[in-house]
This record gives C-alpha cells, sequence and structure tokens, in this order.
C-alpha cells in the first residue's frame, strides 16, 4: 500500500469516526472532573465551572455542568489549579490547591448552597489521591520531586522508584550515582515486553524503531516539568502495553525563570565493597570512576508577553568508568597485543542536550508548542567493558548527529469541542567511530583469550565495523474530542513513517577486509568479509482510535477501541563493491509484514461510597507488541549473502599470510547469495489479527486512607498470544533418539536434580543433521503456547508538610510459560512449563522527600530487588552421552573422534536462587539557602550507603567457575552537587 | 424591629400610588425591549416625609418584567433573623405582580398590580420614572399619602450563557389556573382556589412565584396587621424566589428558596415534576397522605409569555 493511499483511507476512516463521535482521558494531559449538587444532594445542570492556574496559559478553562449536574475540564496542562463554580442565586464556591498531574483526573465535587453570587465560599484541601475515574496505573513524577531524589537523572531512575519495575538490562544495569549514565534505559513491569517500552513526549511517540522506547538519546531533566510513567491500562490513544514514559516539557512563562544543577563524583569519592566472599569468586577490583560530572539548567520567559514563550536548555553529564585488566594496547598497529598497565581501559559515556520550546498563544483559543533538540550523545569505548575486546576494536558509539523536535496545535474551540494534533520526528545516526588506531591497522582475535584487539573489522554491524545506522521517524497525531461532562469522547488517528538504512564498511589498507584468528601469538586463520553491506527498510503504522469516558452516577466506563496496521517493506538495496565481491543490487521485498488488527480497551471505574476518596477498578485490554524491524529484517534478502569465510593458516613464521600457507575457504560460496533456509508462513507476515499481541487484565482497589495518604492495591495478568515457531521441515521427532545424563553432584543444585538422572533428552540422528528446510509458523498451529504474568502491587503515597512525600510498595508476580509440544525435537518437551517463583518477582521499593527544620532537607530512595537467577548450563561431554544414546552426538557425523557437547538446563530458568537480594540504599542530605529571588540547594549525596556488595551477574555455566561473580553493585559513592533556581 | 420601619415605607412607595386602576391592565407591544429582562436589586434609597433620602441596608429583589407586559416583584432584606414573628415577616416581604407598560414618549412605567401580598395593594397602580444606565435600571417614584419616595437601583441579570435547550419550554410567566390534591389516579380528592397567582422562570436561572389566597381577601383594620391578620394573609401564600434547576431525565424542576417571607425557610428546596401540554404547565407535588391516602399536590398553569418574551435576543 502506497503512503498516500494509505494516509487517504487513514483520513476517511478517521471522518467516519470523528463523523459518530465527541476527549477521553488522555495521558499527556489532566482532567478535573465532579459532579455538582445542592444542599439536598440534587445534581446542578448550568453551573459554570472555571478552572484556574498559573499553568494555563490561557489562564483559565470554563465548562457548565450537563443536566446531571457533571463536568469535566480536559487537556489540562499539570499544575496548582482553583477551580470556582458559579450558578446565580447560590454563593461562588471556590476549590483551592489542586494539584493535577498527567494522566490524573482530579474529583472535585462541588456542595453548592443557595446565596448570592457574591458570596463566596472559599475550600482549601489536600488534593484528591485518587483517581476515581480512570483506569491506568500511573506514577507521576513531578521535578520537583524527583529534582530532590539521590537519583540517575535518567530514564531509568523511574525504575527505581516503582515497585515492580525491572530494568530491561538486568541487574548489572543497577545504577550507583549515575554509573551508568543512559546506557541501556529501559524497564518492564507487570511482565511486558521490553520492546514495549515507550518513551513519549507530550503525549507523541519519541523513540525509535532502534529500541522504542529507549532512543539511543538522553533525557534533560532541565527540559521537564513533569513525568508520567504508565504501567497499566493504557487508553486507546497507546499502540502498545507496555511502560509509558511521558515527558511533559517545561514552557516558559512571563516571568523570566531559570535553573542550574550539577554535581560531581571522582574515585576518592568511592570506597571498595568487595570482600574476601567475592574475591574467591573472581572479583578482584571494583569498578573504578574515572570521572563522573553532570552539569545543566535552562532559562524561560517571555518574547512577547501573554504571547510568545521560550524555554532554552543545556544539559552536559559524563559517566566515565575503568575497565578492571583491560588496557591499551602498547603495540598497537602491529599483529600483537600487549597490555600498556599505564593506561588502563575505560568506557565513557556522556550526553550533550540542547534544546529549545517555543510555545505561542496565536489566539485565544490556539495554542502552539514548537521543540527542536540537538543532542550529541557517545557510549564511548563501550565493548572495553566486556574485557574482551581493546580501545581498537570496540571503538565508540557515537550518536550525532542526533536532532528530533516536535509541533504540536492543541484548541479547545468550544468549551465543549477540542482539536488537536502534532507532529513529531527523531532523526538519529549511529555510528562506529575510530578509536586508538589508525586505518590499514589489523584485526586480531587471540582465541586463547578470546580477546580482540587491533582494529574494529570483526564482521558487519554496528560492533563490528564502521559505518552507520541512520535511523528517521515522522509520526503525527490529529484528535478531536467532545465533552459534554458525563461522556469526554475521543477520537483520533495517528501516523508514523519510519525509515531505518545503514552502511557498514571494513577499512582499506594491506589488511581490508580481513580479520586474523591467533592463538596467543601462532596465527590460526584469517576471515575475509565480504561487504560492504548496506540495508534499507521502512515500516509505516497507523493508527485510528476512538473512546469514551462516560459516567453513569458513581460508574466511570472507559471504553475504547483501536485499530492497528503496520506495513513494513526491504527498500531496494545496492552495495557497492569491495574487495573482494562485485557490487551487488536486492530487489524490494514488500508487506514484511502487513498487519492490521482490532485492539478493544474496556474498564470500568467506581466510586465506591461517592466522596472521591475510594475507587474500585477493573480493566481488560489487548496490545498489539510493539514492532521494530523484528520480521522486516528477517526477511531482507541481503542477510542470504555469505558475508564472510575463513582459511586456516600455518604461518612460517613471518606473520605473514601467503598463498601457500591458507587452506582452503571455509564457505564456497563466499561473496554470493545462499539460498534461503528459512520463510515465513503467510499468516506469520500478512493477515488481520496475526500480529503478536497480549491482553492486560487489572483489578484495583484505591482508596484514601486519610488526609494526604492514599493506598493502591492491585491485581496484574498480561498474557500473550500469536506465537511463532521455527519448523524444520526436513526433520521430525522420529529424527530424534533420546539419552539420558547424570547431573553432576553439587550442594547449590536443588536436591531432585544433584547427581540425578535426567531423561527426556534428544539428540538428531546424523543422518539428519545439518538439513535444514525451516518455516516460521503460527505455533497455534501446534498446540498451546500460554505465556501468563500474574502480580499483585501494594504502593502507598503520602504526602505530607510543606513538599513531604513518601512513596513506596511491594510488588509480586511470577511469569510462567507453557510450551509443552513438539514441532521438531521431543526435547521441546524437557522443562516445557516453567513457573518462576513469586519470591523471584518480588520487590519493594521505597522514597522520601522529608523536609526538616531550618530548610534542612533529607531524601532518600530504597530498592529491595530479586538476586539475580543461579542458571546452570551443564555442558554434557559426548563421552556422558554417547552410552545412554547408542551412539556418538549427530553433529559428530560420523567422525571418529567425536568432540561435540550439549548444553542441559539442570534447572529452568530463572528459577533457582542462592544469591542474597539487592539492596540499595540512597540518601541526600540538603539545605535550602535563599539569596534574592534565588534558592540555592547545595546537595552531599551517598548512593549505596550500607557499601552493600551484592552479586549483579555470576557465570551461570556449570563448572569450575560456576556462580562465579561477573558483577557486583557498584560500592559506595559520595557525591557533591547544587541546585539553583532562580 | 427596625427593618419593619424600614421596609415598610419602602413597599408603600414602591407599589402603591394615588393612581388609579388605568387602561395599563392591558400589555402595550411598545415597552422598550431594554427594560424587559430579570433585574436584581442593587441598592434602594428612600426618603420618609420631610426628611432626607436614606439607604436602606441590605436590600434584595427581583424585578421580572417581560415583552408582553407581565411583571413580578419581590423586595426584602437579607439577613432577616430567624425570630422575627409574622408580621414582620410580612412587613418585610413584599411581593406582587401584574403588568407593566411604557406609554410612547414618556419615561415612566405604570404598573398595574393585579395581586399583591399585601391585600390593601391588590388592584393599585403605580407610576415610576425610570432611567437605563448601562446595565443598571434606576426606578424613582415619587413620595404619596401612603409612601414615601424611593429611588431603587437594579441590575440586569445575564441570560445562562449554556442556556440548555430542555430548560426552554419551561422559561415563561405562568397564571395559575387551578390546583388540588389528586389521588395517583388523578382524581380530584380536594380542590383548591387562588386569586390571580402566578409562577414565572426566567432564563438567568431565576425564579419567582407568588401563589394568593382565594380572592375576597379583608383589609387590614389598621395601617400595621395585627398578628392574626398577618398570619391569615400568609396563610397559603407561597411566594419566594431564588435559581432553579430543571432536570429533563426525571422531567423535575427543583426552585431554590433564596428569599422567603420566613427568613428560617431560607436556602430550601422544592422539587416538583412538570409537565408542558401545549401552553399548560402542570406542576406536581411529591406524594402526601392526606386523610389517609396518598395523594399529589398538582398545580395547573396557562402560560403568558414565554421565552422569545423573556429573551427576545434570544440566539439572535
Amino acid at each position: 500500500m502506497k503512503g498516500y493511499d494509505l494516509r487517504s483511507i487513514a483520513l476517511a476512516l478517521a471522518g467516519l469516526l470523528i463523523a459518530g463521535a465527541a476527549h477521553g482521558q488522555s495521558f499527556s494531559s489532566g482532567t478535573i472532573a465532579g459532579v455538582v449538587k445542592d444542599a439536598s444532594g440534587a445534581v446542578l445542570p448550568g453551573v459554570t465551572v472555571e478552572a484556574a492556574s498559573p499553568a494555563l496559559i490561557e489562564k483559565v478553562r470554563t465548562v457548565v455542568t450537563d443536566d446531571s449536574g457533571v463536568f469535566r475540564i480536559v487537556d489540562l496542562r499539570p499544575g496548582v489549579y482553583s477551580v470556582t463554580f458559579t450558578l446565580e442565586g447560590f454563593s461562588t464556591l471556590r476549590r483551592e490547591g489542586i494539584e493535577l498531574t498527567t494522566g490524573f483526573t482530579a474529583t472535585v465535587n462541588a456542595d453548592m448552597s443557595v446565596g448570592a453570587l457574591a458570596e463566596t465560599v472559599t475550600v482549601s484541601g489536600a488534593a484528591p489521591l485518587v483517581d476515581v475515574q480512570n483506569v491506568n496505573q500511573q506514577r507521576v513524577f513531578s521535578r520537583t520531586v524527583t529534582e530532590q531524589l539521590p537519583s540517575s537523572s535518567t530514564l531509568n531512575q523511574y525504575a527505581t522508584l516503582i515497585p515492580g519495575a525491572v530494568l530491561t538490562s538486568g541487574a548489572s544495569a543497577q545504577d550507583v550515582g549515575g554509573s551508568r549514565g543512559e546506557f541501556q534505559t529501559g524497564f518492564t513491569i507487570h511482565g511486558a515486553r521490553t520492546n514495549d517500552f515507550q518513551q513519549t513526549r507530550d503525549g507523541m511517540f519519541w523513540g525509535t524503531l532502534v529500541a522504542a522506547g529507549n532512543k539511543m538519546s538522553s533525557l534533560n531533566q532541565a527540559t521537564v516539568d513533569e513525568v508520567t510513567v504508565q504501567t497499566s491500562g493504557a487508553t486507546a490513544e497507546a499502540e502498545s502495553g507496555g511502560v509509558i514514559v511521558n515527558v511533559v516539557p517545561r514552557d516558559g512563562g512571563n516571568t523570566f525563570r531559570g535553573s542550574f544543577a550539577g554535581n560531581f563524583a571522582n574515585q576518592a569519592l568511592q570506597t571498595n565493597n568487595l570482600d574476601d566472599e567475592l574475591k574467591g569468586r573472581g572479583v578482584t577490583v571494583v569498578a573504578e570512576i574515572r570521572k563522573r560530572y553532570d552539569v545543566g539548567g535552562g532559562l524561560g520567559g517571555p518574547v512577547m508577553r501573554d504571547r510568545l514563550w521560550f524555554f532554552a536548555s543545556s544539559r552536559y553529564w559524563v559517566t566515565s568508568t575503568y575497565v578492571p585488566g583491560n588496557y591499551f594496547n602498547a603495540t598497537q598497529g602491529t599483529l600483537f597485543y600487549t597490555p600498556d598497565l599505564s593506561r588502563p581501559l575505560y568506557d565513557e559515556n556522556s550526553y550533550f542536550d540542547n534544546r529549545i520550546r517555543l510555545t505561542w498563544q496565536a489566539a485565544e483559543r490556539h495554542k502552539i508548542a514548537a521543540t527542536y533538540g540537538v543532542e550529541r550523545n557517545c557510549n564511548c569505548l563501550n565493548n572495553v567493558s566486556t574485557g574482551m575486546r581493546d580501545a581498537a576494536a570496540s571503538g565508540s558509539a557515537k550518536y550525532w548527529p542526533n536532532r528530533n523536535g516536535q509541533l504540536s496545535w492543541n484548541s479547545p474551540v468550544t468549551n465543549r469541542l477540542l482539536f488537536e494534533g502534532g507532529v513529531a520526528f527523531v532523526s538519529l545516526v549511529q555510528q562506529r567511530l575510530r578509536v586508538g588506531s589508525t586505518p590499514g591497522d589489523p584485526a586480531v582475535l587471540d582465541q586463547e583469550r578470546n580477546y580482540r584487539y587491533g582494529n574494529h573489522r570483526f564482521g558487519y554491524g554496528l560492533s563490528d565495523s564502521f559505518g552507520e545506522q541512520r535511523t528517521f521517524q515522522m509520526n503525527e497525531k490529529f484528535a478531536v474530542s467532545y465533552v459534554t461532562g458525563s461522556h469526554a469522547f475521543k477520537a483520533g488517528l495517528q501516523f508514523l513513517y519510519a525509515p531505518r538504512e545503514t552502511f557498514f564498511y571494513q577499512d582499506g589498507g594491506p589488511h581490508a577486509d580481513r580479520s586474523y584468528t591467533f592463538l596467543g601469538r601462532t596465527p590460526v586463520s584469517v576471515t575475509y568479509y565480504g561487504g560492504p553491506l548496506a540495508t534499507s527498510l521502512r515500516q509505516d503504522t497507523l493508527g485510528l482510535f476512538a473512546q469514551d469516558q462516560w459516567n453513569v452516577n458513581r460508574l466511570t466506563l472507559n471504553l475504547g477501541l483501536r485499530f492497528d496496521y503496520l506495513n513494513g517493506k526491504v527498500r531496494e538495496q545496492h552495495m557497492p563493491a569491495g574487495t573482494f565481491v562485485p557490487a551487488r543490487d536486492f530487489a524490494p521485498v514488500e508487506d514484511v509484514p502487513k498487519w492490521t488488527d482490532i485492539n478493544p480497551r474496556i474498564g470500568a471505574s467506581y466510586d465506591l461510597f461517592g466522596t472521591g476518596r475510594t475507587a474500585v477498578k477493573g480493566f481488560i485490554g489487548r496490545y498489539v507488541n510493539f514492532e521494530a524491524f523484528g520480521i522486516t529484517t528477517a526477511n531482507n534478502p541481503a542477510n542470504l549473502l555469505v558475508l564472510s569465510a575463513t582459511r586456516t593458516w600455518t604461518d612460517n613464521g613471518d606473520y605473514v599470510p601467503q598463498e601457500s600457507e591458507l587452506g582452503p575457504l571455509s564457505d564456497s560460496a563466499f561473496g554470493q547469495v545462499r539460498q534461503a533456509t528459512t520463510r515465513y508462513a503467510d499468516d506469520v507476515v500478512r493477515g488481520f489479527g496475526v500480529r503478536p499481541y497480549n491482553w492486560q487484565g487489572s483489578i484495583q482497589v484505591q482508596h484514601e486512607l486519610g488526609n494526604g495518604i492514599a493506598l493502591n492495591v492491585g491485581y496484574f495478568r498480561t498474557w500473550y498470544g500469536n506465537f511463532t515457531v521455527t519448523d524444520n521441515l526436513a526433520i521430525g521427532p522420529a529424527d530424534f533418539n533420546e539419552y539420558c545424563i547424570t547431573a553432576p553432584t553439587h550442594q547449590d543444585l536443588p536436591s531432585d536434580v544433584s547427581g540425578k538422572r535426567i531423561c527426556g533428552l534428544y539428540d538428531l540422528n546424523p543422518a539428519k543433521f545439518g538439513q535444514v528446510n525451516n518455516l516460521v509458523a503460527q505455533a497455534s498451529d501446534y498446540g498451546d503456547y500460554n505465556e501468563v504474568f500474574n502480580g499483585v502491587d501494594v504502593s502507598v503515597n503520602v504526602r505530607f508538610g510543606s513538599g513531604g512525600v513518601v512513596q513506596g510498595g511491594i510488588a509480586t508476580g511470577s511469569q510462567s510459560v507453557d510450551r509443552c509440544f513438539i514441532v521438531d525435537s521431543p526435547q521441546e518437551e524437557y522443562q516445557c512449563d516453567v513457573a518462576p517463583p513469586w519470591s523471584g518477582g518480588t520487590q519493594f521499593k521505597l522514597f522520601t522527600v522529608y523536609p526538616l527544620p531550618w530548610d534542612l532537607q533529607v531524601s532518600a530512595t530504597y530498592q529491595d530487588s530479586p538476586p539475580v537467577p543461579t542458571n546452570a548450563g551443564f555442558v554434557a561431554t559426548n563421552a556422558m552421552i554417547a552410552q545412554s544414546l547408542g551412539r556418538n552426538l549427530g553433529a559428530c557425523g560420523t567422525r571418529p573422534t567425536c568432540t561435540a557437547t550439549a548444553t542441559i538446563e539442570l534447572v529452568p530458568l530463572g528459577t533457582h536462587f542462592l544469591e542474597p537480594r539487592i539492596r540499595q540504599l540512597d540518601i541526600r542530605f540538603t539545605r535550602n539557602f535563599a539569596y534574592r529571588s534565588m534558592r540555592i540547594q547545595p546537595q552531599f549525596d551517598l548512593y549505596n550507603a550500607f557499601n552493600a556488595n551484592p552479586v549483579t551477574g555470576i557465570i551461570t555455566r556449570f563448572g569450575a567457575a560456576w556462580q562465579n561473580a561477573t558483577s557486583v553493585l557498584n560500592p559506595r559513592t559520595i557525591k557533591f552537587g547544587v541546585n539553583i533556581t532562580y | 424591629m427596625r427593618i419593619r420601619y424600614v421596609v415598610l415605607p419602602v413597599l408603600l412607595a414602591s407599589l402603591v400610588t394615588a393612581e388609579s386602576w388605568s387602561a395599563a391592565s392591558q400589555a402595550p407591544a411598545t415597552n422598550p425591549r431594554t427594560l424587559v429582562g430579570t433585574w436584581r436589586l442593587a441598592s434602594l434609597e428612600r426618603s420618609e416625609a420631610g426628611q432626607p433620602a436614606a439607604a436602606v441596608a441590605n436590600p434584595i429583589g427581583i424585578l421580572i418584567q417581560d415583552a408582553k407586559g407581565n411583571v413580578i416583584e419581590l423586595v426584602t432584606l437579607k439577613g432577616r433573623p430567624g425570630s422575627i414573628d409574622i408580621v414582620e415577616q410580612f412587613t418585610t416581604f413584599q411581593a406582587s405582580s401584574g403588568t407593566w407598560s411604557v406609554a410612547p414618549g414618556q419615561s415612566t412605567i405604570t404598573y398595574q398590580i393585579k395581586g399583591d401580598l399585601d391585600p390593601r395593594r391588590s388592584g393599585q397602580q403605580i407610576v415610576r420614572s425610570y432611567e437605563r444606565q448601562g446595565e443598571q435600571l434606576v426606578l424613582t417614584q415619587a413620595a404619596s399619602a401612603v409612601a414615601p419616595a424611593s429611588k431603587s437601583t437594579w441590575e440586569r441579570v445575564s441570560e445562562l450563557e449554556a442556556f440548555p435547550d430542555y430548560q426552554r419550554d419551561v422559561v415563561g410567566f405562568w397564571q395559575w389556573v387551578s390546583a388540588g390534591l389528586e389521588d395517583l389516579n388523578g382524581k380530584m380528592v380536594q380542590p383548591a382556589s387562588r386569586d390571580y397567582s402566578v409562577i414565572v422562570y426566567t432564563p438567568t436561572g431565576l425564579m419567582a412565584v407568588l401563589y394568593l389566597p382565594p380572592a375576597g381577601r379583608k383589609p387590614f383594620s389598621g395601617p400595621r396587621p395585627t398578628l392574626e391578620e398577618a398570619r391569615t394573609a400568609m396563610q397559603g401564600v407561597p411566594t419566594y424566589f431564588g435559581p432553579y434547576i430543571v432536570q429533563p431525565k426525571s422531567s423535575t424542576v427543583i426552585h431554590y428558596q433564596m428569599a422567603i417571607p420566613n427568613p428560617n425557610q431560607t436556602g430550601n428546596s422544592l422539587l416538583r415534576n412538570f409537565t408542558i401540554k401545549g401552553q399548560e404547565l402542570i406542576l406536581t407535588f411529591p406524594p402526601q397522605t392526606f386523610n389517609g391516602q396518598r395523594v399529589r399536590n398538582t398545580l395547573h398553569l396557562k402560560r403568558l409569555s414565554g421565552l422569545a418574551d423573556m429573551w427576545p435576543d434570544y440566539r439572535q
């Protein structure tokens, strides 16, 4: 389908939707709603309700209660509001101090009494904490709270504050005082897929199709007004159902205001948390801070008073850590690696964000906002931290140029009818830059240490070659809302256009398009590369949605329906000639995939006692899984290129690979296009309702226990569908033979495993080994494939005093997978039904901001997270298997000496926990000083205050090194900082 | 009580003149549109004979004039204590209805009183000079034998910005035709009769009512009613003004008593079901028990004017 056609259809469909309808709840803005009654309890229609706030550029928004006495003021920016109720013959009623956050519907009911209009009754009270209308679960973090907390100021900081949130990159990504930078940000909750993590700005998609919400860019805190993290019950406006982080940007106002924040830590401010036990488990040194600092600020004010405002900001932050045991190469440019012990290696993650936002009140009812940002980010030397590459083989992942922007328009045409539209784009170029080498330097893999050095030339892709990946996405949205009080209808459409192009190449010189493999200093082989490699993909999506929030007395129904369309294509691709290959061209491949889905979202919220303080909520909704070129890439004909081949090298001692010393090419098809061995079934790639999806359901009870104290208890269930399996049509279950092994004996293995015989293992018959004719098909064609998450969250939210906050709770859950059917090998039924213990998914998190006398303040975050699982992958040799199998392993064919092995998980993955839980306490002490109009807040931070040393990564291969630690929580670190607002 | 000495002369000054019945009983078609509308009493001055004019403290009142010449005016004082007796309730609350007219080329309004809380004033005619000043209407009346001179300033009450369609038919002057207690099958159990009585719903969200007792009320024995005379005059006389709301789903109208003779009832609300059949409005009270039988007081009223007469600029 052509893009033009797509838009035409979309517009037509949107027109139908709009014609049939009217603003539902948006997670990019807030709502104030309620019912107005008289002293006898009768509802009052026709009451004029005004919401006023400095946060509103138009200052005041006005609606009138409908015939049920219900009112709803939507699309409100976060801030503190006062709401005024007026009706002729009644005393004017004013509610003040209503703190509104995005995605939250503040219930503000009013009881009016007969009296003169001029008589005003003002009620000041705590802002509502319970949303009795929306069914989503969300956490809202205002800048004023997050800037008070000792946290990393990255996107991941929200994971440290939300019970149940799990870092996408696992425990090893646990941040201690900014140690991780923005590297590998993203988190999940309630069993959601990592790809479903989404980042939006002002309600518009802000990710790339590289890694969903982690757009390889930064979050400039100086630009943030508020962040809403939605963790369940996303409305029909959302395509996928994972964590959605929406950033509400700061606008300038009629008064010039600004802020500055800075902090730093260094090696001298870090302690050592290694003890003898850890040293005995292989960890000998801590990752020492090389440099770590963060400076940023912003300034906003009027360009034209009451008409045009600006907010400009800039932030630069760096975190750099030494990599223990890894050094620069003292003999760079040669075929050898000699560690330069005077130059230890380090990684350096740096982020530079410059951003400006203009807000224009174009007319009384038209507001336009434009944001433009330029980022310059680098995960420099990011691959040295694995300890398996030197600087030259790692290079630096540079994200430059990285530009993004947004233009949005909001128009409350009347008090009932609202239009909104916008366009956002993210343009990201990921480059791999040379570090420490010169063009033409040789690249070597030392098999003895599995260590790469010399140059950045080991294949094609961001980690193994030079070149770049250009990702662009532009998304547009248009929505219309019609609000009657009892109904809040919203319909709209969203487009996404996302091309992605890559171009990877090896550098030239005498070693062009080849790398060498050594065993120590002995040459083993030469690998040749058939590049350059260029790919060009494109993905288009369309979403149409209609939703209504319908109040029926105390019941609020949230009804939504969404249509999703996704089309991927491999565009025409041209690859220039390389050292060993000619130029190549590939024809485009259309409709990989082409999916359509209808996704209903239904929820209900009941104000249990009609007081706006207790809500019982239920929700169920279907979401498509976020797709980022997965199937498109898999169907790229360029994948069939044979891009490398190896020749053995028997060197005569001169380290020059002469023809006479080289064996034959390991793959005779080198440089050519191999015949496809894997294809996708039509009902996987194209069709209605065939896209991988998930259903999410929740039941929640929210109750305001007292003034400023709210409790939320929720049950959450997520289950998935449209799984695929790969069926090798060349083989079948009969081609496998069963065998058993005797598990090793170890005190740390479960008693029913240690030393016990394990059967139900299968090996492919040698005659069939190597035969491949894969079909990727719907799993439902073979059997039941179930993946279900069940979990419970209990959280509290306490506000007290002047800015005091305590939030936190406990979350527990388990994600079970039941895939007990056979596609090819009967061994697929081994450990086919896995249900991790709930203890492995139990978290406790808490944070507080506690004002003290004399303008002192202490704030803290505490995390108690599950330990890393002690998996045990046992490598069984042919000798261990052959007797039971009655033959050698199939991989050995007819060779008399069989060195093949089979890896068997002794315990189901993620079910065996021996490590201590990961507990981390971070504390900040501050004092506020006032100087003229400035507030100056020096900060003293203590991260990992208890200097805890839980293991965050272990060796899971069963053997002598099993359970050795590969990473440990960073030690206690002190940071000094300052926060200035003026 | 001092308030009675304040309000009574005002009442007299406002409603009683030496003029007699005139041709003003018929609504003229030439009434200025600028005088049509709902007016809230902003200030009141009066002068006793031989005394300079003095402001009356805390006056509150409503004046509703439609384009067809119908008028209702209720005036009292805000914040009257709940302890005042029925005589003081009577003397501090004035209510009258009738017609109004402006003779071509004149700057006076002639009010013909058809019904008044005070039986002495029913049938009287009064003349006031008027002046429009922005959103204000200033009415001045000369001293007469029974009332001092007065000057009242009224502020125009805006019509509802979001005037709901479902309220449109309710708006108007409605004249009482008949009423009585009907059983739940609609059979009349206890009929009632009244002198000229009206209820008025305005497009501003305010309403006013003056239901009088049957015709033939006796005048008071002196210039000030006795306790018994006041009780008799007030008995069965619902009169009040305040906001009202219409709840279309239940065909219910709720009256809020912002001002009522008995200050203890201020702020109360009354619920009525309503039905409109052509030019007839039927108001039905909540069920009650009468002689052991469940009955509902049902009022039948005829339309004197409608929305177009109350709000000539509506949707223009």
